[in-house]
């Protein structure tokens, strides 16, 4: 049964993506488990510090999601203050939520034509070094100028709002600390509109890759979860504030509550193989409890889309795919959707005369106490918890990750993969391909840091018999 | 004047990882000239996508996992760094620098101005949290500054 399958020379795969496939005495799939980069003590760095530091050393976290870390600590920062979004200006949280529409443009823009759109655009089946945005800039490259340019829209807004293009600085306690003048909302609003129109074209071009590869969208990484996002009261997908909603796998809604009683609904696992600790709905237990975040989950729970071209597309969705949707590959059509949502909404704030308002923060002082903080991360729902004593340095924090949500129920996919590519110890070339495509459905943060576009994404597989011995380890690195 | 363009790269909450943000650090605290540029990019090399053109030439200061030396500072030009095969593991976050220096090339057509000052790190260490650099790195840091001064054609700071 032990047999070496096939051995590759593996180089320094330490902080990629690892996934280890556990094999019962049949040969055949018991369970996988998707090692992300376990990075240890992000919440440590925060203690002692003064709160109102957090939100501009959080967004050193990620280089995808830098804006969402700042923002939700700030109003983890602003909840300790005793501080709602609803007690801010009207202006403030106008710039607060640009900002982070400025940086999902940017983000869900790269995923799709750097990951998600190669493989279909330069070719499944070409040489993976040209399945990435070189290959397309080469196959396609007005798209791929589009693409680059839409993604620099975002950062442009990033870089304008938020103070500056990496991290921004400008979400402080109660407010921001900057405006926006006329002649920047002057300077942003062509680019803008530009970004609507290309925004809705990069939605088409995604339905069109899914009906060419119409079987692999409805047969593969399809699972039965709960699914969390972020809705308003009246039901319409929110990413900046609003409140929290579970719904189950036949699309009821099993829950719905304000993002600081998080701790009522959802529990943390700890299994054996990892330190980390897995998230689930407490009501339902474990491991019926197993949820998603992400893009196609926050439209699973969302009864509306707050933009009109967003609306047309997301009812085409129901109406072609029902709900809730579990497909794995649909997770990038509602990147793209969400993605012109975005557009949209960032035009919606730059017509309005608010956004250039000159009152931009309340006072605040100090006092001992906890804030929650709570936006829609790209990947998914970002939750910022911090406790500070009386002169307002933290004494604790905890800072849970969307990857950290997907990852049990992205390991029962693997596990249901990896089942049609592994019997009686026999392991189907096909499977090493097939587990890269879910990843990158997914976009698991592998780390702050390494946020690959190379078409060529580090990942190696290990699988192991009934005795947990190595029986091959697979991976796409040379 | 020729416009510089001097980038660090690097994760400053993971220590050794961030050692190009440190030197981009101490270079902010010198008097440089007005056309040099210095940046913390963080962990974003795409952004050099957006603002190649603006420059005629850019040095970039990141963290190497290349040589299995620690501490070694050593001098690349864009065009080595993208012979470097894709299986060594040069930097975590650098994975993506050869793709986004690719990229470049494709749009703007050279990658000659282009050097790269790597700083070689132990890499089994770049995964817990840790504000603080390892003493190989810190020498690395005033290593790689200098190189960068020289690479500037810059004396008296």
């Amino acid at each position: 049964m032990s047999k070496v399958v096939e051995v590759k020379p593996v180089t320094r795969i330490e902080g990629h993506a690892k996934i280890k496939i556990w094999l019962d005495e049949e040969g055949n799939v018991k369970d996988a488990h998707f090692h992300v980069l376990e990075v240890r003590g992000f919440e440590r760095f925060l203690i002692g510090r003064p709160i109102e530091e957090a939100p501009l050393i959080v967004p050193r976290i990620c280089g995808i999601c830098y804006t969402c870390h700042h923002l939700a600590s700030a109003k983890a920062v602003d909840a300790y203050f005793g501080l709602q979004p609803e007690d801010l200006p009207e202006t403030a949280n106008m710039l607060r939520e640009l900002m982070l529409m400025g940086n999902f443009i940017h983000s869900h823009s790269l995923h799709f034509y750097a990951l998600a759109a190669p493989d279909f655009i330069v070719g499944p089946d070409a040489d993976p070094r040209e399945r990435n945005l070189v290959g397309v800039i080469k196959k396609a490259p007005e798209i791929a100028k589009n693409a680059i340019r839409l993604r620099a829209v975002g950062i442009k807004i990033t870089e304008i709002v938020g103070g500056k293009a990496v991290h921004p600085v400008t979400a402080i306690p109660g407010g921001v600390s900057k405006g926006l003048t006329e002649e920047e909302r002057q300077k942003l609003l062509p680019d803008v509109k530009w970004a609507v129109e290309f925004s809705k074209e990069t939605v088409e071009l995604c339905k069109q890759l899914i009906d060419k590869y119409i079987d692999l969208v409805k047969n593969v990484g399809v699972l039965r979860t709960y699914h969390l996002g972020m809705v308003d009261d009246h039901g319409v997908h929110q990413l900046y504030h609003g409140k929290l909603r579970f719904v189950d796998p036949d699309g009821n809604i099993a829950a719905e509550f304000p993002y600081h009683q998080y701790l009522d609904y959802i529990a943390e696992r700890v299994e054996e193989y990892s330190y980390l600790k897995f998230p689930y709905f407490k009501k339902a237990g474990w491991p019926n409890g197993i949820y998603r975040v992400n893009t196609l989950s926050r439209l699973n729970v969302a009864d509306k889309m707050p933009t009109p071209l967003a609306q047309e597309y997301f009812e085409e969705l129901r109406r072609t795919w029902g709900k809730p949707i579990h497909n794995t590959l649909l997770y990038n059509l509602g990147r793209c959707i969400e993605l012109l949502e975005c557009a949209e909404r960032s035009l919606e704030f730059l017509e309005n005369p608010k956004i250039t308002g000159s009152n931009l923060r309340v006072p605040v002082k100090p006092r001992s106490g906890e804030g929650i903080g709570v936006v829609e991360a790209q990947r998914g729902t970002l939750i910022h918890h911090y406790a500070a004593d009386a002169e307002g340095l933290i004494t604790d924090s905890n800072i849970i990750v969307a990857t950290v949500q997907n990852n049990p129920a992205f390991d029962r996919l693997m596990c249901e993969e990896s089942k049609k590519f592994i019997k009686g110890g026999q392991i189907n070339e096909g499977l090493l391909n097939r587990l890269e495509m879910l990843i990158r459905a997914y976009d698991p943060c592998l780390s702050c840091a390494t946020h690959t576009i190379a078409g060529h994404y580090p990942l190696v597989i290990e699988v192991v018999d009934d005795r947990d011995r190595l029986i091959a380890k697979l991976s796409n690195l040379e | 004047m020729k416009k510089v363009l001097v980038a660090g790269f690097g994760n400053i909450l993971l220590g050794d990882e961030g050692v190009g943000i440190h030197v981009i650090r101490e270079l902010q605290k010198l008097n440089l000239p007005p056309h040099v540029e210095v940046v913390d990019l963080g962990v974003n090399s795409t952004l050099l996508i957006d603002i190649f053109p603006n420059y005629d030439k850019i040095i970039i200061v990141d963290a190497l996992v290349l040589t299995g030396k620690p501490g070694e500072v050593q001098k690349l030009s864009a065009e080595e760094l993208l012979q470097v095969p894709r299986s060594s593991k040069v930097s975590l976050h650098e994975i993506d620098l050869p793709l986004t220096l690719e990229v470049c090339k494709q749009l703007y057509g050279s990658l000659k101005e282009v050097k790269i000052i790597g700083i070689e790190v132990e890499a089994d260490s770049l995964h817990e949290v840790n504000l603080r650099l390892s003493s190989k790195a810190e020498s690395a840091v005033k290593k790689a500054v200098c190189m960068i001064l020289d690479e500037l054609g810059v004396v008296n700071v």
